[in-house]
């Protein structure tokens, strides 16, 4: 058995600005296996890191003694193109895993930014996601398998390689979104779908809220597909769907979409392919602007007016916050760009930290107002000092931390990472 | 049951409510699956989360196993007692409380049954998409439960992927929400966790259940094949065409006799049949469904027929979905066995069956989810022949294994419940089934909730664990441990 | 034992459960198809002992024979449960009170002079105005619940009642293609005269020539539904032998209970070696009116009827005898009527033979909700083939003061084809 990689850590590791004392870097779930073990008896806690696309998401881990990198694994271990699925090692970069697929017309239906970095296994533990997220859901319903290694360095599977499998618990499921405080995420299984024939993207612009929900709406009414519905800028609105499938198909699709938003008067236009990607750019900019970004979520009807409000308050704090939402999910983005993010209001840094902790606030109560959430996911320190990241501890705050108790007795994963504190 | 504690159980749900006597008790032995049999020392039936809530403590205080029952409809014992349990049947809980169909969701009580809910929907033109054979009767707390899936959950997926949210009653008593309507709650998908725990984690007493705008075309076609190696291969074809079906259904033979027996249909004496169903707007339902023909017809297919009207489409789903039950036509006795294989391994997987079948002697009914690979083996059997019921069950367990040698699963969708207990071994490691099962003692530390099932007792790890196949005779203990 | 390998039938799926009355009131296994064949099962493997409390699941069986429709495996409950009835009348006491009340019904509604004699008096309290007096001061609600039930479910009568009596011979009009006779019911001869003068109209208009047997006696599905066997083989000899020699191609009835029954003699004179042939040749020839006219096909022209129409379908013909289509085909033909279902309509209205007479409380909890889903469709008329729905759904509508206009659709057929009025709306209860 090979040992696995080991150094000091640096600069260049830190989590929030926490150097770690080791870095680990496996190349093998043994190899996994045996850093979380030796974590486990140096006492150090870990943060498990991808490709650090999402390492501002809640909390500030009370320590950082080590970091496990999963960038060495990286094997498509399998490709069963018949059979429509890919077990794939956590290190593996979206894009890697989509340029193996797609000589196969296929394609795992996940699209979130910065594809070239972030890893599988962050995607999950992140629960990472895109505008595809309109049609095909979250990496929670994409996954049917994972292996992870548990605290004490148990290799523990579950699900498996057949898109239907109800064998056991969701041990899989139950990871997405866990931040990697319930185990290192080791492998997944995805299940993957057909690359589509043909693709169009009608864009509207100048809405309103009401005029978003209405046309959000209006595509649910008309039994209209989209594969996707994006959301950009909050005053007004500008609104990007995607049809998706075979040809003449989404060509009506469009037709009939371009037709009753003319027909309501709105500013409606076809976009070419370069169009589309220039939607695409834009979408991914914001996504990934990373000076403040807050998740946003309330049910899709109360959504655009959430947000569009959310915008007054957000733009009297930061200069020109950007959104990008999927309003027939209900979730969205704020970003500004960093690293200066707070540097907006008058009266020097710290007036402007200040300010910038009661927008985030008060944004976090017309969300929580309406049964919804808000969640930080990166922002300035001042910020971040002043202002839970998660909010509202959960309804199953108890559950969550028995689950936790069980599976990391004793808090070496990411701790203080999660909600609640956990 | 001690009558003192029966009497504090029916002071919570009503006397009418509350079933101690021994005739009551039969009736509750088992769910759909027969061959396992244990009687409860009483049955309570709730009628609010709050009366679940009571009953648990009580039972906990009493130190009573706790079986949660939904419309007893499982295939795979998970709602068979433990001899002097307390059995907890939610069919009196069928309320729905709400429905949000601007964004998409409905608040159901957990005892309503699944097409109820797609009923009550219908004439605002949405639906609920999972849809089990038995979905007539089967309740949504049972389809969580579960995880539920049936024919058309190949293209919009199981129970898991249409549930937002779940009111559960905790082993202490506690009630909590678990999800919501809304998107993304903060916290661990504890949610997913408790999706096809099979009642071992708690009680759910109230569903937000995602809801579908109903696609604006449906197109069926109904395939005949001289064999099952033509059928599968379209199955294989179709999905590497790049079409996403809302359902494959397949049958062999024996099954299409079945259901030809049950409906009357005019289904032909051929190899294997396939019913296709494909969905979206109607340019795209067209054009896969013509696709999907060609497909069929380039794969060896004998004849596809397309349902003249809309009563006619109902009446060939009716035909598959009454085929498990009415197998019950031609054959005295039968095994349903629910294993996976990879889908691209149809024909050689039922090339084994038929070989395994041949082995033993029996005759086996083919009645599937070809599209995601979930087979239904129906072993037929005839339990007045001695030995023939121990064969049966040999032989549906070495179709498990073959699944399991193909890279598939033991279970699709009926789970793992008190019958299969003993396959999870095979799919899967002690580290796993441990770490599952410490998953199971973050929500249930004493283990109250439905003991016996999906798990392998840890000590007996190994061994065939409880509940060995208990016989009506030997379940016959109405005193039970409490 | 065929009892045993018509048990062995049932797989436990439960399909037969939402199908089920009594299972949709209470929620309760005992008391629903699947559990009854389990305590059946459970009896006849004795691991438990055929005693009342057993039996209380047997009664509350409505014997809709939705369960039957329902069953993709093709059990056969309704002859477990007949069986099992018998086995329970032959074995178990019942206590006083129920053995005295059952014997009323039995010694009442079988015999038409009896019901008829009953009318007179009955006839005299609701003209008296004292009847609707006791329905709008709920003195029924006073009286035991069984007598109470009896009382207010007796339909609007008159003199017609009294007097009912059909010709013996009706000559077809036009040319005669059937010689049929008509089996003319206990309740619905004495209660619902109108429907079998209908009957007779419409049928000589289609060309059938109608023969009422006289002296026919009782059908007995009312003693076959309660496990009373030897009454019920007595009354099946009386009245095969009184529609023998007749020279008839079929037997006609348009009482959806009598229908079912009339259709099974042959099972259940199958051990009587003297009767086992005719009784089989007799059912072989019975049919619903509806079953027959679909049959033959129409001939007699239609006149238009503007009418919107709630159709129940009576159990004991949508499931026991399997008609679904043909009853509503003999309104369909109707130009200008419009033809509504009724939700759920595959359920029980909770009448069942005498359930709502020996378990009102149940009766009524079923018949409500029928009544909600019939009230939904918001139709002119209810057509119902069966004359116990109709005085059930229209009880329980008069409780909420709605009168619910009902009909057989025979009688909706005969106006259609000869312009005689409908029944119109009876009074309300409170």
């Amino acid at each position: 058995m090979s040992a696995v990689a080991r150094r000091e850590g640096r600069g260049g590791d830190a989590v929030l600005g926490l150097v770690p004392r080791a870095v680990f870097e496996p190349s093998t779930v043994e190899e996994a296996a045996e850093a979380i073990r030796a974590c486990d008896a140096e006492e150090l806690c870990v943060t498990v890191v991808g490709g650090g696309t999402d390492l501002g998401i809640g909390g500030r881990p009370s320590a950082v003694g080590a970091v496990v990198r999963t960038g060495r694994l990286d094997r498509v271990v399998e490709h069963a193109p018949a059979d429509q699925i890919a077990v794939v090692e956590a290190g593996v970069p979206l894009v890697a895993l989509q340029e193996r697929l797609a000589p196969h017309g296929q394609r795992l239906a996940l699209d979130p930014p910065f594809p070239g970095r972030a890893t599988v296994g962050g995607l999950v533990a992140a629960n990472g996601f895109g505008p595809l997220r309109t049609r095909y859901g979250t990496t929670r319903d994409l996954l049917i398998g994972a292996t992870l290694v548990r605290a004490d360095g148990v290799v523990a599977r579950g699900g498996g390689k057949v898109v239907k499998n109800v064998a056991g618990f969701d041990l899989p499921r139950l990871m997405v979104g866990s931040l990697g405080s319930l185990g290192l995420i080791a492998t997944v299984t995805f299940r993957l779908h057909p690359l589509p024939e043909a693709a169009e993207t009608v864009l509207l612009s100048g809405l309103d809220p009401e005029g978003l929900w209405r046309t959000v709406r209006g595509l649910r009414e008309a039994q209209l597909e989209p594969s996707a519905v994006v959301a950009l800028g909050a005053g007004p609105f500008d609104l990007a769907v995607t049809f998706e499938g075979f040809g003449p198909a989404v060509e009506a699709q469009r037709d009939r979409l371009a037709a009753a938003a003319r027909k309501e008067g709105a500013a409606c236009e076809v976009l070419d392919a370069a169009g589309a990607a220039g939607i695409r750019e834009r979408h991914d900019a914001i996504r990934a602007a990373d000076g403040l970004r807050l998740k946003v979520a309330a049910l899709p009807s109360h959504f655009p007016g959430a947000v569009a409000d959310a915008s007054r308050v957000l733009g009297s704090a930061f200069r020109g916050p950007g959104f990008a939402g999927y309003p027939s999910v209900g979730v969205g983005f704020f970003t500004v760009p960093g690293p200066r993010a707070g540097d907006a209001g008058g009266g020097g840094p710290s007036a402007a930290a200040a300010e910038g902790a009661r927008a985030v606030a008060r944004t976090r109560e017309l969300f929580e107002r309406l049964g919804g959430s808000l969640v930080v996911q990166a922002a300035p320190e001042a910020v971040r000092a002043a202002v839970d990241p998660w909010g509202e501890p959960p309804a199953a705050l108890a559950l969550m931390k028995s689950l936790k108790e069980r599976l990391d007795p004793r808090g070496r994963l990411a701790p203080g990472r999660h909600a609640g504190g956990i | 049951m001690d009558p003192g504690l029966v009497a504090r159980f029916a002071a919570i749900v009503g006397a009418r409510n509350c079933l101690a006597e021994p005739p009551a008790l039969v009736t509750y032995e088992c769910d759909g699956l027969t061959s396992m049999r244990a009687r409860p020392g009483v049955v309570v039936l709730p009628a609010s989360t709050g009366e679940v809530a009571a009953v648990v403590r009580l039972a906990r205080e009493a130190g009573v196993a706790i079986v949660p029952r939904g419309a007893g409809t499982g295939l795979s014992g998970g709602a068979l007692p433990v001899a002097g349990c307390v059995v907890v049947g939610l069919a009196r809980m069928r309320r729905i409380l709400e429905a949000d169909l601007a964004n998409g969701w409905a608040r159901v009580e957990a005892g309503v049954a699944n097409l109820d809910v797609s009923k009550h929907l219908a004439a605002a033109g949405a639906y609920y998409a999972p849809d089990p054979s038995s979905q007539r009767v089967c309740t949504i707390g049972g389809n969580v439960a579960e995880n539920s899936g049936g024919a058309h959950c190949l293209k919009y997926g199981f129970t898991v992927n249409h549930v937002l949210g779940a009111r559960v009653v905790l082993a202490d008593g506690s009630v909590v929400d678990l999800g919501g309507p809304v998107a993304d709650p903060a916290g661990f998908d504890l949610l997913a966790a408790f999706v096809g725990s099979e009642g071992t984690l708690g009680i759910v007493t109230e569903v937000v259940l995602r809801v579908l705008r109903k696609p604006e075309a449906t197109r069926t076609l109904f395939a005949t094949f001289p064999s099952c190696a033509e059928a599968g291969e379209t199955v294989s074809a179709i999905i590497a065409s790049g079409i996403v079906p809302a359902a494959i259904e397949m049958m062999d033979t024996l099954a299409i006799a079945a259901a030809r027996a049950a409906t009357g249909l005019d289904w032909p004496e051929v190899g294997a049949a396939l019913l296709v169903d494909v969905d979206g707007t109607v340019g795209e339902a067209g054009h896969t469904a013509a696709r999907a023909g060609e497909i069929a017809r380039g794969s060896g297919a004998l004849e596809v027929r397309w349902p003249r009207d809309e009563a006619e489409r109902q009446l060939m789903w009716k035909g598959r979905k009454s085929a498990f039950a009415a197998v019950g036509r031609i054959s005295p006795s039968y095994l349903v066995q629910d294993g996976v294989i990879p889908r691209s391994e149809i024909a050689r997987a039922l090339g084994e069956v038929a070989r395994l079948a041949r082995e033993a002697g029996l005759r086996v009914a083919n009645v599937f989810h070809a599209g995601d690979g979930n087979l239904h083996p129906l072993v037929l059997y005839d339990a007045r022949v001695p030995g023939e019921e121990r064969k049966a069950e040999e032989l549906a367990g070495e179709i498990l294994r073959m699944c399991v040698r193909l890279g598939g699963s033991i279970t699709g969708e009926h789970g793992v419940g008190a019958d299969k207990v003993v396959y999870m071994g095979e799919m899967f490691s002690e580290d796993d089934l441990a770490t599952m099962d410490l998953v199971r003692s973050a929500f249930d530390p004493e283990r109250l909730f439905n003991p016996g099932k999906v798990l392998p007792a840890p000590r007996l790890c190994g061994e065939r664990p409880w509940p060995s196949r208990v016989r009506p005779v030997e379940a016959a203990d109405p005193a039970g441990p409490a | 034992m065929e009892g045993r390998r018509l048990l062995d039938d049932c797989v436990h799926c439960g399909f037969c459960l939402p199908a089920c009355p009594t299972y949709v009131s209470w929620g309760v296994e005992p008391d629903s198809p699947r559990g009854r064949i389990d305590l059946m099962r459970a009896l006849a493997d004795g691991r438990l002992p055929l005693d009342p409390e057993v039996v209380t699941h047997f009664d509350s069986c409505l014997g809709c024979m939705g369960c039957v429709t329902a069953c993709p495996s093709g059990v056969r409950y309704d002859v477990l449960i007949e069986e099992t009835r018998a086995r329970v009348e032959r074995e178990v006491r019942r206590p006083l009170a129920d053995r005295l009340f059952r014997s009323a019904i039995f010694a009442l509604f079988p015999h038409p002079a009896r019901l008829r004699a009953l009318v007179l008096p009955l006839l005299l309290w609701s003209r008296s105005g004292l009847d609707a007096l006791a329905r709008r001061l709920g003195l029924y609600g006073l009286l035991p619940p069984r007598l109470g039930e009896m009382a207010e479910l007796l339909p609007p009568l008159g003199a017609r009642n009294l007097a009912a009596s059909l010709p013996e011979t009706t000559p077809a009009r036009g040319p005669r293609r059937a010689r049929v006779g008509l089996v003319a019911g206990c309740v619905q001869r004495v209660f619902f005269p109108g429907v079998n003068d209908a009957t007779v109209r419409v049928l000589a208009s289609e060309g059938c020539e109608v023969v009422v047997p006289r002296g026919q006696g009782c059908c007995g599905a009312l003693s076959v539904h309660a496990g009373r066997e030897d009454e019920a083989r007595r009354m099946a000899r009386a009245l095969i032998s009184s529609f023998e020699g007749l020279g008839l191609d079929a037997v006609v009835v348009n009482a959806a209970g009598c229908g079912s029954t009339l259709k099974e003699y042959g099972r259940l004179l199958a051990d009587d070696p003297a009767w086992a042939a005719r009784a089989a040749a007799f059912s072989e020839r019975v049919r619903d009116v509806s079953e027959l006219l679909a049959r033959l096909g129409p001939v007699a022209p239609r006149q238009p009827l503007a009418l919107s129409v709630a159709f129940h379908d009576a159990c004991h013909v949508a499931h026991a005898q399997g008609l679904r289509e043909e009853p509503r085909a003999l309104l369909t033909g109707i130009p200008g009527l419009r033809l509504l279902e009724v939700p759920d309509g595959d359920q029980c209205c909770g009448s069942a033979g005498i359930h709502n007479l020996v378990d009102p409380a149940s009766a009524d909890e079923i018949g409500e909700r029928k009544v909600d889903r019939v009230l939904s469709v918001g139709a002119d008329l209810l057509a119902s083939a069966n004359p116990g729905c109709t005085l059930q759904i229209r009880k329980l509508a008069g409780r909420r003061g709605v009168a619910v206009r009902a009909a057989h659709p025979i009688e909706v057929l005969d106006a259609s084809l000869h312009g005689t009025s409908l029944p119109g709306a009876p009074r309300t209860g409170r």
